[in-house]
């Protein structure tokens, strides 16, 4: 029997999948505009087909949302059907009577956090949104891939239309820890994975020892910079067919795919002759690309008239390679000297004994504001503060060495996969 | 509860010194922080947010306070 979805202990077949579409079509066929408020990834898919397959413009809000922030959506849009629950606690819909608007396209709005946490409303078209799914090779049809993301979110959405296009299954893997991602990509033979850096070090961190390891026709790191200490990690990890890391984001789609197993991505990219046109100004990465959104709102920049989008990323040209340093507002200012987050990161994560970390700024009342640095060890290995910053100090000026260091249990990682900065 | 907070502050400047690979000396309440023990402002800047950590108080919230020794430290968190 051919599985759509793997959730948790649920196998949800096509035919499951075929009742709840013709379940929930009259009341989607009623209304032009959607909104969508769910945890439960069955619902959200149902209510993205449908909405794809009938025309409708949906908006998908993050399952973190609060009842507050939904409504604000419905007073600033003229949503008609608001669809909100899941299975366990219940399906619950809400009808508005709105106007129907005949020169409104359909559309899909996704909400992204960036890195500095206030909500933006991106509007891309169907066309837009699911433009990868359509590059997926022909090997990779009928896989079983992993979910690692928030399922509302841009990244989500990339592994749903993949493998929902290609035949795929989807395994959703219940929430509690990252033992249950390693037992479920186990157990269900996932052969597709997509994660950030910060995911695939915590996988492969917990994977217990004798835990069959599943055969990876494919391995995608992006969403956070890609080291060659990562790389090369998963690479002897898991040895995968193929290890791929994107360069994507919710404004501009998928821009940079790199296949090579190295860091950075080659500085003939930038003249390729492809759709997606990259450029550099002022050592920020700037994106041209016929996937990008069609709208921002609630940000500081509309989507500008050229079509050019500025990532934000700082990139560093080296040896024929462009490398990601850092985000431009995430520049810290130590005593008058910028210092970039990241670039300290990747120092510390390649040292001996260190698994993840993650450095940022900390307010102090005698010199302003210290560089400081939250330190993750490798399961059993014992490394000391002098020694820390003895090694860091070989490598970065000595402003760039955190003064601070602390050694934690954890690095707070977001519904993405990604590092929470603070 | 007072000298908890002085032993608290001696413990902090001594892994302080040790972080920043100086020789342990004997800590009296009246030593100056920054003239008897070799450390820097940038140290001392360490120490303090050491401490609001394992006080999880923040006496200098308001703005800087002067302080020389480890008893003057130590008094801050007292309050």
């Amino acid at each position: 029997m051919k599985l759509d979805y793997i959730i948790g202990d649920e196998k949800i077949s096509r035919d499951d999948v075929s009742q709840l579409l013709d379940q929930y079509e009259p009341i989607f066929k009623k209304h032009q505009q959607v909104l969508i408020h769910t945890a439960d990834p069955l619902i959200q898919n149902v209510s993205v087909r449908l909405c794809e397959c009938l025309g409708n413009t949906l908006f998908l809000c993050p399952s973190y949302f609060t009842k507050a922030q939904v409504d604000h959506v419905i007073s600033e849009y003229p949503v008609g059907l608001k669809l909100y629950g899941g299975q366990t606690e219940g399906v619950h819909y809400r009808e508005f009577q709105r106007p129907r608007d005949l020169r409104q396209d359909p559309a899909i709005y996704v909400f992204t956090t960036g890195t500095t946490g206030t909500p933006k409303l991106i509007k891309h078209t169907w066309d837009t949104i699911s433009a990868s799914s359509f590059s997926v090779g022909d090997h990779l049809q009928g896989q079983t891939w992993l979910m690692s993301y928030a399922i509302s979110g841009y990244a989500g959405l990339q592994v749903f239309f993949s493998a929902d296009k290609n035949s795929g299954t989807i395994v959703y893997v219940p929430q509690g820890g990252f033992l249950n991602y390693c037992k479920s990509m186990s157990q269900h033979h996932v052969a597709i994975v997509s994660g950030t850096p910060t995911f695939w070090r915590l996988l492969i961190n917990a994977w217990p020892d004798g835990l069959p390891k599943p055969h990876l026709l494919q391995a995608t790191l992006g969403g956070e910079i890609v080291t060659q200490d990562v790389l090369n990690l998963v690479d002897h990890f898991f040895k995968p067919e193929r290890l791929t890391h994107i360069y994507a984001s919710t404004e501009a789609g998928t821009a940079i795919v790199v296949s090579d197993k190295k860091a950075g991505f080659p500085a003939d990219a930038l003249d390729s002759g492809k759709k997606v046109k990259l450029k550099i100004k002022d050592n920020v990465l700037e994106i041209f690309s016929p996937q990008s959104m069609k709208a921002r709102i609630g940000a500081d920049q509309p989507a500008p008239d050229d079509g050019w989008i500025s990532s934000g990323d700082r990139v560093v040209l080296k040896d024929g390679r462009y490398y990601f340093c850092g985000r431009q507002d995430g520049m810290i200012n130590i005593g008058g000297s910028k210092v970039l987050p990241e670039e300290v990161e990747m120092n510390i994560s390649g040292l001996q004994g260190v698994e993840d970390c993650i450095v940022y700024e900390k307010k102090n009342p005698i010199i302003g504001a210290l560089l400081a640095a939250d330190i993750l060890l490798k399961n059993g290995s014992s490394v000391s503060v002098p020694q820390i910053k003895k090694e860091l100090g070989a490598a970065l000026p000595a402003y760039k060495v955190p003064q601070y260091i602390r050694f934690v249990k954890e690095i707070a990682v977001s519904e993405n996969g990604k590092k929470i900065r603070k | 509860m007072a000298e908890n907070y002085v032993t608290l502050v001696k413990e902090t400047v001594l892994e302080v010194m040790e972080e920043n690979g100086l020789s342990p000396i004997s800590l009296e309440g009246s030593t100056h922080i920054l003239q008897d023990t070799g450390l820097d402002s940038l140290a001392l800047a360490v120490i303090v947010v050491k401490l609001e950590e394992k006080t999880e108080k923040d006496p200098f919230e308001e703005g800087f306070v002067t302080f020389n020794t480890i008893d003057e430290l130590a008094a801050l968190y007292e309050a």
